[in-house]
């Protein structure tokens, strides 16, 4: 708990904030959901507080609503309200993400965005302190619950493998038979490279190991600062290999790796919290 | 814009409550499996894939009464879902209006189609579970 509520900057969490934003911000205004419109109500399957509606809004209300993001995004880019911006932006996505994981199948591509957004809709994101490099208690903790999250969404996927297929999703022909269905479908943007992978069971034994092992090893992020750019490269490898083999869109999850874990590359801190970090992270790593 | 008060004053009682009260509930979603959207079990591709064929299958009737897979590819987005549909058609109460909405989008589509057929173990011992025509219009 005391890790928790630690110190950060203020600086960074603003970089965090408004990294988050612009993500969000991209899926709102290039998301496919105006395509949702004009949907038949029988084939509406609301997911949690989409039970409210009863069918796919109309396209009016659709396009609103990404208007409504997108000016949120603005504001906080622009520093004017950013905690209004911020909410505005995160209900927009949570509303229009939640659209289109009620098509049918339950849908992960936004969730891990908006999930990790949602402490710093707890942030003090319009204070503007005199020293904004000095890390204090008051901005830490919307940063390392996103570090918490991060780590946990890809911890549990690991765990959710083995806890229904064991060693098999690694060991058994199950990473060829993915590849292969992917590969026969059109959502890819080649099947050379699943087909590659798959008719080679060696290279997607490999392959298979290599998701598991990061995904387990992800809370390895709480516990070393150092680790952290490390793991959000992995992540985009990963998620653009998932991509280019199977076709689905986990950018969103990607970028979010990207923004929270290499917030602090190139960022200057006090020398004595610059010293303070180092034995930590000496500590952690032995 | 506004200065804090004092420059290390951590987050008040509410805040942390919310935070902490938030990482319980992500927590405990992740690790017991329970679907809240958007908080999750983060079953991604959890379940080995076998190379059996799909359990379901749902395909069109030509005037001639030849039979092909509903092209779900190609109609609008809001169609996408359906092969995650086809097993409500298992239930007691099948969604009968889906089978209808299916067959009028594929018409709309230029596609000569007299009736849509939803199957059972298609690849196997095929079992017709539904069946929904319609004149073309």
């Amino acid at each position: 708990m005391r890790w928790l509520f630690g110190g950060e900057s203020h600086r960074r969490m603003i970089r965090v904030a408004t990294g988050l934003t612009l993500v969000m911000g991209g899926r709102i205004a290039f998301g496919p959901y105006r395509h949702f419109a004009g949907q038949p109500p029988e084939l509406f399957r609301p997911r949690s507080f989409l039970h409210l509606l009863d069918k796919m809004p109309p396209a009016e209300v659709i396009a609103a609503a990404q208007v409504v993001g997108v000016i949120g995004a603005l504001l906080v880019v622009g520093g004017r309200l950013p905690r209004t911006g911020f909410a505005m932006t995160w209900c927009s996505l949570l509303l229009l993400a939640g659209l289109r994981t009620s098509l049918g199948k339950l849908l992960h591509n936004d969730t891990l965005l908006l999930l990790v957004a949602v402490p710093f809709l707890l942030a003090p994101l319009h204070e503007r302190p005199e020293d904004d490099i000095t890390p204090s208690r008051r901005y830490g903790f919307p940063i390392r619950a996103a570090l918490v999250v991060i780590a946990g969404s890809y911890f549990f996927a690991g765990v959710q493998k083995l806890r229904f297929s064991g060693l098999a999703w690694v060991t058994g022909d199950n990473m060829r038979h993915i590849l292969y269905d992917a590969a026969a479908g059109t959502k890819a943007p080649t099947s050379a490279v699943s087909l590659f992978i798959a008719d080679r069971p060696w290279l997607s034994h490999v392959g298979a190991a290599a998701i598991l092992g990061l995904e387990l090893a992800f809370p390895l992020i709480l516990l070393s600062r150092r680790l952290r750019p490390v793991f959000a490269a992995s992540a985009v490898l990963m998620h653009a290999a998932t991509w280019l083999t199977l076709g689905l869109d986990y950018w969103a999850s990607a970028a979010c790796c990207v923004v929270v874990l290499c917030s602090e590359v190139g960022m200057r801190q006090p020398r004595e919290e610059a010293l303070h970090e180092e034995q930590l992270t000496r500590v952690a790593d032995e | 814009m506004r200065r804090p008060a004092t420059p290390d004053t951590p987050p008040g009682t509410v805040r942390r409550t919310l935070v902490v009260a938030f990482l319980l509930a992500f927590l405990v979603t992740g690790a017991a499996d329970v679907e809240a959207w958007p908080l999750s079990g983060w079953k991604l591709f959890s379940r080995l894939r076998t190379g059996a064929p799909p359990a379901w299958a749902a395909v069109m009737v030509d005037h001639e009464g030849h039979e092909r897979a509903v092209p779900f590819a190609e109609l609008p987005r809001g169609y996408r879902g359906a092969l995650h549909l086809l097993p409500e058609f298992g239930r007691p109460t099948p969604p009968l209006g889906v089978c209808k909405t299916w067959l009028t989008a594929v018409r709309r589509e230029a596609y000569d189609a007299t009736a849509i057929r939803i199957y059972r173990d298609p690849s196997r011992r095929r079992r017709l579970v539904h069946q929904c025509e319609g004149s073309a219009p």
